[in-house]
């Protein structure tokens, strides 16, 4: 699963997810995107999950950009411990996704395939999402 | 290069709330920046523009820009940045260029690959290096797209270059002529 080589800080805080994202939100190198409209967090799991699906579902061909990286680390404490004591140990990490932010692009698929594995994809993932093509958008 | 009207009107009005308000008119704020001289606000008729931008879809075009209210007539410009809601797609603003026609710019024309190449079905693996290539000449000379027929690409050879594109007579290329633009590994 995806995850940093090597990071500054281990822990972060929590943060909060405002507004939309202006960036990462074209269609850049494929034809057809998995488009977020949600903010949540996608955590390694989830995108090693999504990619999975489609990849199952094109079988062969075509080529897949997935756009997000999971770049914090979500810490969590052991089960029964009383609270305090400091911060729990990083357990996984997530993406921070923003609504628009495009979260995997296709191309080299028939097109109905293409929306087929997307829209697969969109269910593995805990926030709603949407497929964008690149006939459909400006 | 494709050709597009758009009418348009000056805009009387400026700041967040009265954009806001002219969006929900259906009306879609822009500007025209013309080089040297003071840029012109305007708004331009959202689902009309929307259109307009749909054709264009990414590619060279010069949009003559019909203006109610300004002195000067048709204007020929290009679109130079769209701004648009990331979800919805509805469009905020955008910003239009204007440019004289005689005069030589540089453009980013795409390449198109035609035909399957025949060392691709020898097994061989197509590498495209270069989907478009720089071209300075006047707008309305710049072709649309470049065409190049690779079915005669085999596995092992050179590759096409720059220098086999088919480019009109009085448009010049900005690349180095010998830059591959696409082989069969």
């Amino acid at each position: 699963m995806l995850s940093p080589r090597k990071v500054k800080y281990r822990k972060q805080h929590k943060g909060r997810m405002k507004g939309t994202a202006y960036r990462g939100s074209d269609l850049n190198f494929g034809d057809f995107a998995l488009k977020a409209t949600e903010c949540g967090r996608m955590s390694a799991a989830h995108i090693e999950a999504a990619r999975i699906t489609i990849n199952r579902k094109i079988k062969r061909g075509g080529q897949m950009w997935i756009r997000v990286f999971p770049d914090k680390p979500i810490t969590k404490k052991p089960a029964e411990t009383r609270m305090g004591k400091g911060k729990g140990v990083p357990e996984y990490w997530v993406a921070v996704v923003k609504p628009g932010r495009i979260l995997y692009e296709l191309s080299g698929v028939p097109e109905e395939l293409a929306i087929e594995a997307l829209k697969l994809a969109g269910y593995k993932l805990p926030f709603a999402t949407k497929v964008i093509s690149r006939s459909t958008t400006i | 290069m494709l050709k597009i009207d758009v009418s348009a009107t000056v805009r009387t009005v400026f700041g967040k709330g009265a954009a806001r308000r002219l969006r929900m008119d259906e009306q879609t704020p822009a500007v025209l920046y013309a080089g040297g001289a003071d840029a012109l606000s305007l708004q331009v008729g959202a689902v009309a523009l929307h259109r307009s931008l749909f054709d264009i879809h990414g590619r060279n075009a010069v949009v003559s820009l019909n203006i109610d209210g300004d002195t000067k007539g048709t204007r020929h410009v290009l679109v130079k940045e769209i701004q648009k809601n990331p979800v919805t797609d509805q469009l905020i603003h955008v910003d239009f260029i204007e440019i004289p026609l005689d005069k030589p710019r540089e453009f980013n024309v795409p390449i198109q690959y035609l035909g399957k190449a025949r060392g691709v079905d020898k097994g061989g693996l197509l590498q495209v290096f270069r989907s478009s290539v720089k071209l300075r000449g006047c707008p309305l000379d710049i072709p649309d797209a470049l065409e190049v027929d690779i079915t005669e690409l085999d596995q092992g050879q050179d590759g096409l270059t720059c220098n086999d594109l088919d480019i009109p007579n009085n448009v010049e290329l900005i690349e180095k002529r010998e830059t591959v633009c696409v082989a069969v590994a």
